[in-house]
């Protein structure tokens, strides 16, 4: 298992980032909510802080995102209902143009504006934070900071299946790592939505396909086409996002549905970190192989020395985690970590050396090399990126649990 | 070499990520500058189909021939709910996606007050009829459907082919031919934050389809393909003809009043095409003949003539700065004349001179000696907000923060109109200026300053300047959240008043609403 940082380091970078979650959680609120802020401000303190000093970055990142499934669906769900409307989308509010936008329309809105210059998602453009624009300039950065790693550090659906399928210890239905070929299935779905939605000119993953829509709004059933919907909608539900991942151990909604997911597999490229495995320290135990969530790494990678797992990796850190030589770890997409770093080398002629200065300068030497890793730089932004997409609504649910006990009402209009 | 390639990456993306919150905290900027790029577009057919053509009207003449009035019944104490504003004519759209009917035409309608008691489509005031021709004198009829519903005659030249009933009563509206031939039903929505009524003409029998279709070419040549559309706006009556509610020469309780004859049309707001009045063209019956007013049809499909502004705004700019000037000089002046007993008063004429250091002072000492001294509160709220201009973006939320704990507590413990109307003012003035992103508080601020006039309008304010700077602010709050349509109507509102500001002059000419037609 990756060793943790050191006690400085992990301060350091936890002092910065308590800034970042002091700034989005407790600054602008006030009253019942400040107090709401400051509980999730320790929350999310605390957990970046284990990410750090114990090395253990999944089962902490798993956390904040689980953490962001829960706590979203209450959130949205209360203010649905403060702005007057229902979970079922009426004609209405289509024809207002004001529905939240999804960061899973991304990939199928992009040919028909190309060719027809039109968006196929009756969204709000600004004002809004699910409006169109903030969550195209918030999917480009997270893109080209951590690529598919929104599939773990962002998307608050991911949760959904990532919390399902570590409840069990062992996997009932065992998926052999030569069956992989499962992991790709939601490239033949990204295809079959982009060209139907630009056939239909409407968004076919979310009127049909979509597991989240009964968490979210959905079109209301008022004839037979739209009952129908409902009924594969609680389908692919129970059994993408709850039986299938509880039984596999495997993000199955994730890693063979989602169109979105198999998308940023493909933008992944731009993206400035990556998961390498370090072919002279692996010892081919094939552990990480098994506890893989997206099967991104096979037998075949590991045992062809290859490096680096597929591109459907979610940057979770599993692997990481379960790695005894640490063989697993992230690095720079433009550059190798070096063999040598020439400060690592001054670190070790001044560890011959006695005195209190020293010692001090060799602790600070460390958490230079420490906080200048990859580990840090993609843990600080992907838990940045998570952090902030989890605060509103995270701050959201607690204020109206405190709501709810102090003045009796979860809803706050 | 490497080690210094690996550091160089490293301290990039340090700079990477301590950049992210930075897109979340300046994201309207980020999101100014895709729309730039972009130019995103949501597929009209969501919310029924590309803009054909859009005709405004005037606001503030829902009185017929000139002098009609509404009905004494309680219901309709306000203004504005048979005051249409603006016309729009959709494209027809076929196989429209989420859509409850796959082929309709829309139409809509924006009023300037929509109210409702319990009523199917949340109005209950207007009824609106449409009457369209499609083929020019090809066909048709020159009177009303209903005999005695309008009181008004059509154009020879543009005999109606059908008419569209609309009220907030039924679920459905009705499209009826001339020759009642043809009757189809007519979806009707609204959206009353918008102050819109949406009338989807539905395309479902294909007689309709083929014969409204011809009507549907909109480009040139020259007087081909456009359809001509009659606007009307009544009182919903359920005994009356047509659902026009009678007008007499007195208002009753089911009577509209203020007729000057008995063929006094009973509608109280109509579109007429560009270059003709309203008042002329209602008024214009003859009494004699026993002719009904002749009326003429708006040209739907016509290219819009651009009117392009010919007024300098920069001109309009420096008037405005000049006023903001003299505002403050002449409160310089009054300060002379102000007794300096009279704390709360001088501080004020400070706050208007500009002079804020010294209003801070005195309003400090006010709230100290009465924490819940209502003025002081109002200005004290804003002399705060002020200073977030210029400071780092945390200091100026709390800063933001700290004002409103003031402006809140104003409104909290203000007891008079004119206190309430100084804490709303000052407390909308805030909500208008912080940035929307961050804070989203435009809406509260429109809602502040609505409140402020209908406070001002209860206690007879004479200066009408504060009151059309109240519904300007309105207007630019509701733009700052991004709630077009509505900032629309308020923007006309301020247009509609005979002297206004050359603040309120600026501001709607750099939005277009002042042009000279070319």
């Amino acid at each position: 298992m990756k060793k943790g940082f050191s006690l400085l380091t992990s301060i350091i970078l936890t002092s910065f980032i308590g800034c970042n979650i002091y700034f989005f959680v407790v600054l602008r609120t006030t009253g019942l909510e400040e107090v709401a802020g400051w509980i999730m401000f320790v929350f999310f303190l605390w957990l970046y802080f284990m990410i750090l000093h114990t090395g253990n970055v999944s089962k902490y990142r798993r956390m904040l995102l689980v953490a962001s499934a829960i706590l979203f669906v209450p959130s949205f769900v209360a203010l649905i209902y403060e702005e007057g409307r229902t979970m079922g989308l009426t004609y209405i509010e289509i024809l207002k143009t004001e529905v939240p936008f999804c960061h899973i329309v991304i990939p199928v809105i992009i040919l028909p504006y190309i060719l027809f210059k039109i968006i196929i998602f009756p969204a709000r453009l600004t004002g809004h934070f699910a409006s169109l624009y903030s969550m195209l300039g918030i999917w480009l950065m997270a893109t080209l900071v951590i690529g598919r790693g929104w599939c773990s550090w962002i998307c608050f659906f991911g949760g959904w299946d990532d919390g399902i399928s570590r409840l069990s210890k062992k996997p009932v239905l065992k998926i052999d790592s030569k069956n992989n070929k499962v992991r790709f299935f939601n490239f033949a779905i990204l295809i079959f939505v982009v060209f139907a939605s630009l056939y239909t000119l409407t968004p076919v993953y979310c009127t049909w396909l979509c597991p989240f829509k009964l968490i979210t709004e959905y079109e209301q059933p008022v004839n037979l086409s739209t009952y129908i919907a409902m009924i594969i909608f609680v389908l692919t539900f129970f059994g993408l996002v709850v039986v299938l991942p509880y039984l596999t151990r495997k993000r199955f909604q994730c890693m063979s549905f989602c169109p979105f997911g198999a998308f940023q597999s493909l933008m992944g490229f731009f993206s400035f970190y990556r998961l390498r495995i370090n072919t002279e320290k692996c010892t081919q135990c094939l552990r990480c192989v098994s506890e893989c969530p997206t099967m991104s790494l096979t037998e075949d990678i590991i045992k062809e020395k290859k490096g680096k797992p597929s591109i459907t990796c979610t940057k979770c850190g599993e692997c990481i985690g379960v790695c005894l030589n640490g063989a697993a770890n992230y690095e720079f997409a433009i550059c190798k970590t070096p063999k040598e770093k020439f400060w690592i080398k001054w670190l070790n002629k001044i560890s011959l050396k006695d005195g209190l200065f020293n010692k001090i300068l060799m602790k600070v030497i460390i958490a230079f090399d420490e906080i200048l890793s990859p580990y840090a730089l993609l843990t600080f932004s992907a838990f940045t990126f998570g952090m902030v997409i989890c605060s509103g609504f995270g701050t959201g649910t607690i204020h109206r649990l405190l709501n709810l006990i102090l003045k009796g009402s979860f809803l706050l209009k | 070499m490497k080690s210094v390639r690996y550091l160089f990456t490293a301290i990039s993306l340090v700079v990477v990520a301590f950049l992210i919150p930075m897109t979340f905290i300046f994201s309207n900027l980020i999101t100014g500058g895709l729309d730039k790029v972009l130019h995103l577009k949501i597929n009209p057919n969501f919310s029924g189909g590309d803009i054909i053509s859009s005709f405004m009207d005037e606001i503030g003449d829902d009185y017929g021939e000139g002098g009609l009035t509404y009905p004494m019944h309680p219901d309709f104490k306000g203004k504005g709910y048979l005051d249409i504003i603006r016309y729009n004519v959709y494209k027809p759209v076929i196989n429209a996606p989420w859509s409850e009917d796959k082929d309709f035409w829309q139409l809509s309608f924006t009023l300037a007050n929509m109210g409702a008691f319990e009523t199917v489509h949340n109005f209950s005031h207007p009824v609106i009829h449409v009457y369209i021709d499609l083929d020019g004198k090809k066909g048709g009829s020159t009177e009303t459907l209903n005999p005695m519903s309008e009181l008004v005659r059509f154009d020879e030249e543009h005999p109606w082919d059908f008419m569209v009933h609309i009220d907030g009563y039924h679920k459905f509206g009705k499209l009826v031919s001339f020759d009642k031939t043809i009757e189809e039903k007519v979806r009707v929505y609204s959206i009353p934050e918008r102050k819109t009524i949406y009338a989807r003409i539905l395309l479902n029998n294909e007689r309709i389809k083929k014969v409204l279709g011809a009507g549907f070419t909109h480009a040139p040549p020259e007087g081909a393909g456009f359809t001509y559309h009659y606007v009307f706006v009544g009182c919903y009556d359920s005994y009356s003809m047509g659902n026009f509610m009678p007008v007499k020469y007195k208002s009753g309780l089911r009577n509209g009043g203020g007729a000057k004859s008995s063929l006094t049309p009973k509608v109280y707001d109509y579109i007429p095409p560009e270059g003709m009045n309203q008042k002329e063209i209602l008024s214009s019956y003859n009494e004699e003949k026993h002719l009904y007013a002749k009326v003429y049809p708006l040209v739907v499909g016509k290219s819009c003539i651009k009117k392009e502004s010919l007024i300098n705004i920069e001109e309009y700019k420096k008037l405005s700065q000049k006023e903001i000037e003299c505002e403050q000089a002449s409160a310089l002046k009054e300060l002379d004349k102000t007794k300096s007993s009279n704390k709360e008063k001088v501080a004020e004429v400070y706050f208007r001179a500009g002079r804020y250091d010294e209003a801070e002072k005195i309003f400090n000492s006010l709230l100290a000696e009465n924490p819940e001294n209502v003025p002081a509160n109002a200005y004290k709220g804003s002399l705060v907000a002020m200073k977030a201009k210029s400071s780092t973006t945390i200091q100026a939320i709390k800063y933001v923060k700290e004002a409103y704990n003031y402006l809140d507590k104003a409104v909290k413990f203000a007891k008079k109109n004119d206190e309430l109307i100084t804490a709303f003012i000052n407390r909308g003035s805030v909500s208008m200026n912080i940035p929307e992103m961050v804070f989203q508080k435009s809406k509260e601020g429109a809602s502040d300053f609505l409140n402020a006039v209908t406070l001002l309008e209860q206690i007879g304010w004479k200066d009408q300047k504060l009151i059309v700077d109240c519904y300007l602010n309105v207007a630019i709050c509701y733009e700052n959240a991004n709630m077009i349509e509505s900032a629309e109507i308020y923007f006309m509102k301020v247009k509609s008043f005979p002297d206004i500001s050359a603040k309120a002059r600026y501001e709607l000419a750099k939005r277009g609403y002042l042009y000279i037609q070319k």
